[in-house]
């Protein structure tokens, strides 16, 4: 049961199609965790066509109907669809959909088969490539047992549980939960499942760190 | 956070049935029949482009919609070039796409929305658009109710376009701006120099409007 949703906000602006790629991927993939989110975001979508169906329509360039029709036939440039690049490279289905075409050339065999980075002896990274700046959408794996160092965001923070869990003063959070931190919030999330807590995580600002540990940890929090 | 898309603590949109409930409404909104004749033709065409690679059912499309989604592209800021542009690719991507295209899921209409959406994202902001999937992995993790729901959606264009038109112009504005001019809520704030949070009460609130507009019988 997933007890933790993106606010209606971010569903608005991901059905609204205004949202940056970070922020669209982690909100992608939890609604295709969660059948309510993915509710909404249809219903969004059907106010976009009504709204479509108010606008006063515009007369095309007399020419635009022929130089489609023309083009119907024109071979498409080959889209790396999810499902080719999962039958390519047998990318296992642990990965939610949206995750995939990020990771598009891992092997079967689970997380443990993704190209971590070790970050400190309880948290390893993967970052993924996006197609914008000024945010960072990582894979985290964090280990059993471990804390967060104590932070606050300067800007926003989503992260969304793929595997074990985390409870922080908010709740606790397992696969599915989507957690929305700002510059309110300082909060100290604790792994306290028995296995690794791995999430995807996008920041839209550096954050600032305020324990003892930040030290240790900052350069890659600070590498936007 | 965990009251996300939840409004008074009341969904959005509670429909309920799906099929069952068209009749009914057809019953209650006898001025909405043209309407939903408009779909089911709009549905067909589609259909037809899918499976028969109908280039005159394609070229209907076109003269109904490409009008509107270059509307959409001159409502965002773009000049009658870029627009025409726009509703161009769109219409190249309803051609390459209509196989895709599942009339129990969603309107004609909205589902010329999205896609115009994605085109949008693609000429514009240059920037990859997540989808949403389903899958074996993501439903392991869901034990709720397979999304049939989203049935109810197909059907639910007409209702929206009729309760849009009594909503107060401040909530148009702002979801207007939301749609068409490719604005997140908190740059729409900022333009409109508005805190935050009284856009996102905008928003709530007019999508709480269309949410009690909607006919009794769909509960
Ligand atoms: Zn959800």
């Amino acid at each position: 049961m997933i007890n933790h949703h993106p606010p209606l906000e971010l569903l608005f602006d991901y059905a609204a199609g205004t949202l940056p790629e970070p922020v669209a991927l982690a909100v992608a993939t939890h609604a295709s965790m969660c059948p309510a989110c993915r509710d909404e975001i249809s219903a969004v979508e059907a106010l976009g066509g009504a709204l479509l169906e108010t606008l006063e329509p515009v007369a095309m360039s007399a020419t635009s109907l022929d130089a489609v029709l023309a083009r119907l036939d024109e071979p498409e440039a080959t889209p790396v669809t999810v499902s080719a690049a999962r039958a390519a490279s047998g990318v296992a289905s642990f990965l939610p959909g949206p995750l995939r075409r990020y990771l598009g050339e891992v092997l079967p065999g689970g997380w443990d088969r993704l190209p971590w980075r070790r970050v400190t002896r309880s948290l390893e990274e993967l970052r993924l490539p996006m197609s914008v700046q000024g945010f960072k959408a990582s894979l985290m794996r964090l280990a059993p047992g471990s804390t967060v160092p104590v932070h606050t965001h300067r800007g926003q923070e989503f992260t969304l549980v793929l595997a074990g869990g985390f409870s922080d003063e908010t709740g606790e959070y397992l696969p599915g939960d989507f957690a929305c931190k700002d510059q309110t919030h300082v909060h100290r999330p604790v792994v306290d499942t028995d296995e690794p807590c791995i999430s995807l995580v996008v920041l839209d600002a550096p954050l600032k760190l305020t324990g003892m540990m930040g030290r240790l940890v900052n350069p890659f929090i600070n590498r936007m | 956070m965990s009251t996300a898309f939840v409004i008074d603590d009341l969904p959005l949109f509670p429909f309920r049935a799906g099929a069952q409930c068209r009749g009914r409404r057809a019953a209650v909104h006898g001025t909405q029949a043209g309407a939903r004749v408009d779909n089911d033709r709009l549905c067909d065409l589609i259909e037809a482009v899918a499976i028969h690679q109908d280039r005159k059912a394609f070229s209907d499309l076109f003269r109904h919609f490409a009008p509107r989604l270059k509307a959409f592209g001159l409502r965002q800021g773009s000049d009658a070039a870029t627009a025409d542009e726009l509703a161009q690719e769109a219409m190249l991507a309803v051609w390459r796409k209509a196989a895709t295209f599942d009339r129990s899921r969603a309107s004609a209409t909205t589902w010329i929305f999205t896609i115009v959406r994605n085109k949008r994202i693609d000429m514009f902001r240059r920037q990859n658009r997540p989808e949403v999937t389903l899958d074996e992995a993501a439903e392991q993790v869901s034990d709720e109710a397979p999304a049939d729901d989203q049935l109810r959606w197909a059907d639910a264009g007409e209702v929206l376009r009729e309760v849009l038109a009594t909503l107060p112009k401040e909530q148009i504005v702002v979801l207007q701006k939301a749609f068409y001019e490719d604005k997140s809520h908190s740059v729409i704030a900022e333009e409109l120099n508005l805190p935050l949070g009284t856009v996102k009460s905008r928003i709530r609130l007019g999508l709480a409007r269309l949410r009690q507009a909607l006919p009794e019988e769909q509960l």
